[in-house]
């Protein structure tokens, strides 16, 4: 493993920390067979109920190795499988597998969010929720402007993450029905801290 | 178009109101029909023309307190009001004020009459006007109640952007509504009045560009099922208990409506939800003209 490979789980790891107190309200709601995209360094894991019976945590990241991330995975109270693979290729699950999709902070980050939807909701059963807290596009008008004019350079510099995206319009698209979203202004540079929560179904 | 959508409209909901109805059937439970208490006509949602009628203001209520309740000072306007009966609830929970808005004039009548009986009347006052054109000043009120009426408007821009400017810097719009694309199922619905349901995300964009900020969307698809189901219910057992001969063709229609309701919830399409927005601050009107002059 290389320097930039042992390097960015770690830095990864210290910037998602700012995010640790809006991460309960969203992953307690998870029971079944999860699905995490986006595991990045399991900040996550110690969040989850008691209804979870096994969790299987993609990411691109390789964090095999990264002593926290181990850690983590090592107290989790059920069994959680790593899996090293970006989420708009083809997943390889079969289809209706999961009862719950969770991602928090990924869709700014994946090139093709449309397809990953669509692989999520395809491994979904029928039935099943995607759980999901984002960043994005603001719904103050001023404030989206910003963040059209700051992103191409965003996106270079923070590997690819994007600010402007409209996630309940992409969630939407996907097919996904929204029984509950939420979109409020966290802490931290307006640009950055539009956030949606919500629970989206797979019919 | 918006006259003739206007023309439907009263057609379909002055079918549907009647002071009669209402008294008549509070009369059937044995309340005092001069005198009754509020609570004693919304509780049995016999003045609640809402999807879901009083379990599901319940349900309102739970969901905007997450952004505050309303408080005995507040003046609270209830736009598409009907029979009152949401309004209401809302004046004898809270003690707020409350100014009820309709398109409908006879319903308006109805709405005054119920309210004087339940002797709400100093707090609650009733105006007739067009939800895309309200006769009030800017920045009046704290809340802005609108349940299961914006489907029925084409003008979406008009009619929110009357909300934001009537709505306090930092006040609250709750609606409920119904979303589109609406299958055929709902034919029989849609058939009697104007239905202009968008999706979700293209509302969010509605209410978004005129100065309102959506906060949140509940589903609230299977309560409105459920709510539907209790009513064809009660029907059927009306139907077994009475002649054929009675009612006629106004329960052909409604059992139509009813069955097309049913079947769209449960297939799911076009489903129910509550929206809560708020009115964002600084004012829009300040934003605007920036915008212009630049």
């Amino acid at each position: 493993m290389g320097l930039r490979e042992q390097l960015k789980p770690r830095i990864q790891d210290f910037a998602m920390r700012f995010m640790d107190e809006l991460r309960p309200a969203t992953v307690a709601a998870a029971a079944g067979s999860v699905l995490e995209v986006g595991f990045g360094t399991a900040r996550n894991l110690e969040h989850y109920g008691s209804g979870v019976e096994r969790l299987t945590g993609l990411d691109p990241m390789p964090t095999q190795g990264v002593g926290v991330v181990d850690d983590r995975i090592a107290r989790a109270h059920f069994p959680v499988e790593r899996t090293v693979l970006r989420a708009d290729g083809e997943l390889p699950f079969d289809a209706g597998r999961f009862d719950c999709v969770v991602t928090t902070w990924t869709l700014c980050s994946i090139p093709e969010p449309e397809k990953a939807l669509a692989e999520m909701r395809r491994v979904l059963k029928p039935g099943g929720r995607y759980l999901f807290i984002e960043h994005g596009r603001s719904s103050r008008p001023s404030t989206a402007r910003w963040q059209d004019r700051l992103n191409p350079i965003w996106r270079r510099v923070m590997d690819g993450c994007n600010m402007n995206r409209p996630i309940d319009e992409i969630v939407a698209a996907a097919g996904f029905t929204l029984a509950s979203l939420d979109r409020f202004q966290h802490k931290g540079p307006a640009v950055l801290a539009h956030m949606y929560r919500g629970i989206a179904v797979r019919e | 178009m918006a006259e003739q959508g206007n023309r439907r409209l009263t057609k379909f909901y002055g079918e549907l109101s009647s002071l009669e109805m209402v008294l008549g059937a509070l009369a059937l439970e044995g309340v005092d029909t001069e005198h009754p208490r509020a609570s004693d006509l919304y509780t049995r949602g016999f003045d609640c023309q809402n999807l879901g009628a009083f379990p599901m203001l319940e349900v309102l209520v739970s969901v905007a307190a997450e952004y505050g309740a309303p408080k005995p000072g507040d003046e609270i306007l209830d736009i598409g009001c009907g029979l009152g009966g949401p309004g209401r609830f809302l004046t004898d929970r809270f003690g707020c004020s409350i100014v009820g808005t309709d398109l409908l004039e006879k319903r308006i009548e109805i709405a005054k009459a119920l309210t004087c009986k339940t002797g709400l009347d100093e707090r609650i006052s009733y105006r007739r006007a067009d939800a895309t054109d309200l006769p009030f000043r800017a920045s009046a009120f704290t809340l802005a109640w609108m349940l299961d009426v914006s489907m029925h408007i084409r003008d979406k821009r008009g009619l929110f952007g009357e909300i934001a400017r009537v709505l306090k810097p930092g006040g609250l719009l709750v609606m409920h509504e119904q979303l589109g694309p609406l299958p055929a199922a709902m034919k029989p619905v849609t058939r009697q009045a104007p239905y202009i349901a968008p999706s979700l995300p293209q509302l969010i964009r509605y209410v978004d560009d005129s100065g309102l900020r959506v906060l949140s969307w509940r589903d609230t698809t299977p309560r409105v099922l459920e709510y539907f189901h209790a009513i064809r219910n009660r029907l059927l057992a009306a139907v077994a208990n009475t002649a054929q001969s009675e009612g006629g063709p106004w329960r052909e229609q409604g059992q139509a409506i009813l069955n097309g309701y049913i079947e769209t919830l449960s297939k799911l399409g076009g489903r129910t939800g509550i929206l809560v927005a708020q009115r964002s601050e600084p004012p829009p009107r300040r934003a605007r003209r920036r915008r212009r002059a630049r």
